[in-house]
C-alpha cells in the first residue's frame, strides 16, 4: 500500500522548516521561493502547509500532451519527467490547486514528489503537521477529521 | 522484460537493444557524449540538425547516420568518435556556425566538442537553426500553427503564408523549447504578442499578474471538458486553497 502526505495545518507552527528542507533537497539551497510545499501563513497565528495532492486523475497530466506527466501507478505520486517538458504551462493553468510550478531556470514544470518516498518534508517538520503515512482508511478518516476540527478551532480563535 | 533483444556492438562494447529503440536513446543509456540540438525527449525525432551522426555498420556496409531516428537493431556495429564522425561534426558544426554565427548557444556547443570554425563561408546572422522543435512542439499539442515555408537558403519557420496564425493559443511553448532563443515573445500591460499576434493576457483578480492568454485557459478547458479559473493566478489559488481549509478568507471557496 503506497504512503501519503497527511497535513494537519492545526498542529502547523508556519516554521517554514519544510519548506527549507523541500528546496535544499531539490535544488541544494534554501529558498522557499524554489520549494514544492508552501506555507500558507494568515493572521492569528494560521498556517497552511500545502503541496501537491497527487490527485487520482490530475488536470496536470490530462493537458500534457508530451507525456512528460505521469502518474506512478505504485506509488500514486503524478511525476514529471523534465527533460520531456516543452514549457507550455498547460499544467500550471490547468490545476485548480496553483500546486505545480514551471521553473525558467530549467525550462521544466517542478512540482512534489514525495522526494522518491522519503518525503523530507515529513522528515524536518517539528510538530508532525506534515506525516507520510500509509494511505488506508484510518487516515483518510483522519484527513476528514483535521479538516472539519480545524475549521470549528479557527471559528473559536478568529472573528 | 522478455522482449527479444539484438547485439550491438558499440565502440567495442556489447550491448543489448529492444526492437524499434532509437540508436540516440541507446548511446544515451550508455553514457555516450553525442551532441545533439533538435532532439527533444518530448518530441517526435526528425534528425534535421544531424549533429548527432555516428557510423554504423549495416549489412556489411559503413554508413553515417543521424542516431536520433535510426533503429538501433538496424546495425551491427556503431563508432560514436571515429575520424568520419569527427570529419562530418565538423563540417556540420561549420554549416551552423555559418547560418547561425551570432548565435551564443550553438558556438557554446560548437566549442565543447573542439570545433574549428572555418573562415571560407560567410556568416549570416541568423538566429533560427530550423531545428523544427517549436513546429513539433505546436503540432504535439494538436494546434500546428507554424510550420516551414520556401526551401534551400530561404527555408524559414513561421505561421502560414507569414500572417498571424488563426489557430495560435498565445502559450509561447514554442519559443520555450527553442534551443536559440530565435522566437520573439514581447508582453507588455495585459499583451502578449508572438508570431505577429496579439494575446489578451488574464489578469489575477486578487494580484493583478497577467498569468495567461485568454485563448490557453480556452484551450485548457476544452481539453479538460471541465472548468477552469480565469479569475485567480496559479499563487493566488493556492492561497485560496489554504484559506478554504481555514475558513478564515473572505472569498471562500469549495475545495473536495
Amino acid at each position: 500500500m503506497s504512503n501519503i502526505l497527511l497535513i494537519s495545518p492545526d498542529r502547523c507552527r508556519g516554521c517554514g522548516s519544510c519548506e527549507l528542507a523541500c528546496s535544499f533537497k531539490h535544488e541544494g539551497e534554501f529558498r522557499p521561493a524554489a520549494a514544492r510545499i508552501s506555507v500558507l501563513r494568515f493572521k492569528a497565528g494560521i498556517s497552511v502547509p500545502l503541496t501537491c495532492l497527487q490527485c487520482d486523475e490530475p488536470y496536470c497530466m490530462a493537458v500534457c500532451k508530451t507525456g512528460a506527466i505521469v502518474k506512478n501507478e505504485v506509488s500514486g505520486v503524478v511525476e514529471v519527467d523534465g527533460d520531456k517538458c516543452i514549457g507550455c504551462r498547460m499544467c500550471v493553468m490547468a490545476c485548480p490547486f496553483g500546486n505545480i510550478n514551471y521553473s525558467i531556470a530549467t525550462k521544466q514544470a517542478v512540482k512534489c514528489d514525495y522526494c522518491g518516498g522519503e518525503p523530507e518534508c515529513a522528515l524536518w517538520c517539528p510538530e508532525q503537521a506534515i506525516e507520510y503515512v500509509p494511505q488506508d482508511t484510518a487516515t483518510l478518516g483522519r484527513k476528514k477529521d483535521y479538516s472539519a476540527r480545524f475549521a470549528r478551532l479557527v471559528e473559536e480563535v478568529g472573528s | 522484460m522478455d522482449k527479444p533483444t539484438s547485439s550491438l556492438n558499440v565502440d567495442g562494447k556489447e550491448v543489448q537493444v529492444l526492437p524499434g529503440e532509437l540508436l540516440l536513446d541507446v548511446l544515451k543509456k550508455l553514457g555516450v557524449d553525442i551532441p545533439t540540438l533538435c532532439n527533444h525527449e518530448g518530441l517526435e525525432p526528425v534528425g534535421s540538425c544531424r549533429l548527432c551522426i555516428v557510423e554504423v555498420k549495416e549489412r556489411n556496409r559503413n554508413r553515417l547516420v543521424a542516431s536520433c531516428i535510426y533503429p538501433a537493431q538496424r546495425a551491427t556495429e556503431v563508432r560514436t568518435n571515429s575520424p568520419r564522425v569527427k570529419a562530418a561534426r565538423q563540417f556540420l558544426f561549420n554549416l551552423l556556425l555559418a547560418r547561425n554565427g551570432d548565435n551564443e548557444s550553438i558556438r557554446q556547443l560548437a566549442a565543447r566538442y573542439g570545433i574549428v570554425r572555418s573562415k571560407r563561408l560567410p556568416v549570416r546572422p541568423d538566429k533560427c537553426t530550423l531545428c523544427l522543435r517549436c513546429v513539433r512542439a505546436c503540432a504535439t499539442q494538436g494546434i500546428g500553427a507554424i510550420g516551414t515555408s520556401f526551401r534551400g537558403r530561404q527555408k524559414e519557420v513561421g505561421p502560414p503564408f507569414g500572417d498571424p496564425p488563426e489557430n495560435c493559443i498565445g502559450c509561447a511553448a514554442c519559443a520555450r523549447v527553442c534551443p536559440a532563443g530565435a522566437i520573439e515573445v514581447k508582453e507588455k500591460n495585459n499583451i502578449r504578442e508572438i508570431w505577429g499576434q496579439e494575446f489578451v493576457l488574464v489578469r489575477c483578480e486578487r494580484c493583478g499578474e497577467a498569468f495567461a492568454t485568454r485563448k490557453q485557459l480556452d484551450w485548457i478547458e476544452k481539453e479538460l471538458g471541465q472548468e477552469v479559473d480565469k479569475k485567480l493566478c496559479p499563487r493566488c489559488r493556492q492561497r485560496a486553497q489554504a484559506e478554504s481549509m481555514t475558513k478564515v478568507g473572505r472569498n471562500k471557496r469549495e475545495v473536495n
